[in-house]
């Protein structure tokens, strides 16, 4: 079942054209890597994804929600980690997921510290945390109420590799459990790992699609160079 | 409060009064409700989650109120001498100023979903691009919104100081109109909340499109070009690397006192324009004070000077000083040129002549004072007061006395 549906997205700021015609989907209980080169229009499918920006062209669903016209409704039913995670300085990140919790209805804080490694310092002021540490906790607030989606933009980057083993075990874990996971990064080592499908995007458009497991370990870096490189070439 | 002493004026006067710092405090609420609602530094942490709106635009108003009320209180404190005219007279502006600040608190909400609302819609998209300015077309409805909430409570604000008027004269009917600022912000507010989910959601959009816009118009040559970099070439070979240097410094670290010397040369040619026998002295007081203000800028680019740099490539040091004091020069021209102009066209070239001969003598020397100062980084800033407020005195005097022009 197609959680996560992008049909004809393009997003233009003037002349210049930032996403062009990508369409894509992601089934429920998969966890799908979107890849691709620096402005390769990654931040900006997300956050048109997540009602952060006016698509100029296209739709965008969240299960089943136009996240256009009923922002509210499509927020329920999606976890999101921007780029640069904004969160309340002063608040712990016990209280920012107790806020969470409370506007969401629901959710297992101490599971959630745990799951990013957060548990030891979930008392201390967020403004106190190392950068690794506030996307930790922007992590946990996107994960903490278990929603069907889950959307995360380059949201392992700065972890530590055991917090960073800890949260693609727990991403993981969500997609078997049902959960739709669609994480953008630059890492293909992350891919390999945890990915189910992976879709590239060089200059705006989608230049592959494909089921990681068709690919092998080998033929990812391959591809990747191949089809960023013919695009950037041209 | 100088109406106190007149017994017939005491009523215009504390309506006067009323007035003004209602709209003072209408104003300021305006623009909080609009900083919390829409620009605030909350939104990007809330916006990844689902929010009950309706209930977040009520939290708003209370915390706006409990962070503004020190407008009414202050208000309150200020307006203590006029208790000795009477309490009505003290809580008439007390009252005004309060229903001033109620009308700003509680319909800025309203109006700044509503402008939200008016940027997106198609029908208003011509009157928004007529009045925009440099302004992303999106942008305006937002930006003309505070404004907006300030004539709404104006509104309301009128209708009590008419009250006022009539309760002070007698007609004590007249003070229920006091509430009236209170009564449409509350009839406003009352609909607000229910109505407010999506345009909160779409203010979201909103602002990315504006910001989009404003990043995707940076244009890199315009970026580049700097303020009188063309006149370069009319300089000596030698002199022209100095020059580029510091007019690129001049602009790009300090645009804000280059266009600001226009602002002072604008306002200068105020009191230019004019028939009257003084306008020149009048406009020189203006200019020459602009002048010292100004040449200051030679003490800030000396500080902002990279000083590693120059030590290591040591710059022949005379050059260098005759480029700064040229630059500086060249960017008092802004205080001068429109009073001049404004004079030669209402009083002819002779009275232009005589009012442009000694401000020129004027920038020039400042503009030596400020390459010096500059040269003397941090320390240099006390001493260039010093001979500017000198040199303006003595350009005062000798208007003033005859002795120039």
């Amino acid at each position: 079942m197609k959680v996560i549906e992008v049909r004809g997205l393009q997003k233009r700021y003037g002349r210049h054209v930032a996403v062009e015609d990508v369409s894509f989907s992601v089934n429920a209980g998969e966890l799908v890597a979107l890849i691709g080169h620096n402005g390769a229009g990654k931040s900006t499918t997300l956050k048109a994804l997540t009602g952060q920006l006016q698509p100029s062209a296209g739709e965008v669903l969240v299960a089943g929600v136009n996240v256009l016209q009923d922002p509210g409704e499509a927020r329920r039913r999606f976890g999101y980690v921007p780029e640069d995670p904004q969160l309340y300085d002063y608040l712990t990140a016990r209280e920012m997921l107790e806020l969470v919790v409370e506007v969401r209805g629901q959710g297992d804080i101490p599971a959630t510290l745990a799951a990013v490694g957060l548990q030891d310092d979930a008392d201390r002021l967020i403004r106190e945390y190392s950068q690794g540490m506030r996307r930790k906790a922007a992590l946990a607030a996107a994960m903490v109420s278990k929603p069907q989606v889950l959307i995360l933009d380059e949201a392992l980057n700065g972890l530590d590799p055991p917090s960073a083993a800890r949260v693609k075990a727990h991403l993981r874990a969500l997609a078997e459990g049902g959960a739709a996971v669609l994480l953008s990064t630059h890492v293909l080592e992350t891919v390999e790992k945890i990915a189910d499908r992976v879709v590239m995007l060089a200059r705006g458009r989608v230049v592959a699609d494909h089921s990681v497991s068709e690919i092998g370990e080998e033929g990812l870096e391959r591809l990747f160079l191949s089809r960023i490189g013919e695009s950037l070439e041209r | 409060m100088g109406f106190l002493d007149r017994p017939d004026g005491v009523i215009d006067g504390v309506i006067g009064l009323g007035v003004r710092l209602a709209l003072l405090c209408n104003g300021a609420m305006a623009l909080r409700t609009y900083t919390a609602l829409v620009r605030g530094e909350e939104r990007p942490i809330l916006d990844p989650h689902p929010a009950d709106v309706p209930a977040l635009v009520r939290y708003l108003v209370r915390r706006v109120a409990w962070e503004g009320l020190i407008w009414p209180l202050g208000v309150a404190a200020l307006c203590w001498p006029l208790w000795s005219a009477g309490p009505e007279i003290y809580l008439t502006a007390v009252g005004l100023a309060a229903g001033g600040w109620g009308a700003g608190l509680l319909m800025g909400f309203p109006v700044h979903l509503g402008a939200v609302w008016a940027a997106e819609s198609p029908g208003l998209a011509g009157l928004f691009n007529l009045i925009r300015g440099q302004n992303p077309q999106l942008q305006a409805a937002l930006l003309y919104a505070p404004g907006a909430a300030l004539a709404l409570g104006a509104v309301g604000v009128g209708a009590a100081a008419t009250g006022a008027r009539l309760g002070l004269s007698g007609q004590s009917a007249g003070w229920l109109l006091l509430l009236t600022p209170w009564v449409l912000g509350a009839v406003a507010f009352w609909l607000t909340p229910a109505r407010a989910e999506r345009p909160y959601y779409r203010a979201t959009l909103l602002l990315a499109e504006v910001d989009g816009a404003l990043a995707a118009r940076e244009d890199p040559e315009e970026a580049r070009s700097v303020y009188l970099e063309w006149a370069i070439r009319f300089f000596p070979t030698a002199l022209r690397p100095y020059l580029r240097q510091d007019l690129r410094h001049g602009w790009r670290a300090h645009r804000g006192w280059v266009t600001g010397a226009w602002g002072l040369g604008l306002v200068a040619l105020a009191p230019a324009w004019s028939d009257a026998t003084d306008a020149a002295t009048r406009a020189a007081l203006i200019a020459g004070g602009a002048l010292a203000l100004i040449g200051a800028l030679g003490q800030r680019l000396g500080v902002s000077d990279p000083a590693w740099l120059d030590a290591w490539l040591a710059p022949p040091p005379l050059p260098r000083l005759l480029a700064r004091g040229l630059t500086l020069w060249a960017y008092l021209q802004g205080v001068v040129i429109p009073p001049t102009l404004a004079l030669a066209v209402r009083q002819g070239g002779e009275a232009a002549l005589g009012f442009v001969l000694p401000l020129e003598a004027l920038a020039l020397g400042l503009a030596v004072a400020g390459a010096i100062a500059g040269r003397m980084r941090g320390a240099g800033l006390a001493p260039y007061l010093v001979v500017a407020a000198l040199a303006w005195a003595g350009l005062t005097w000798g208007m003033l006395t005859g002795g120039v022009s």
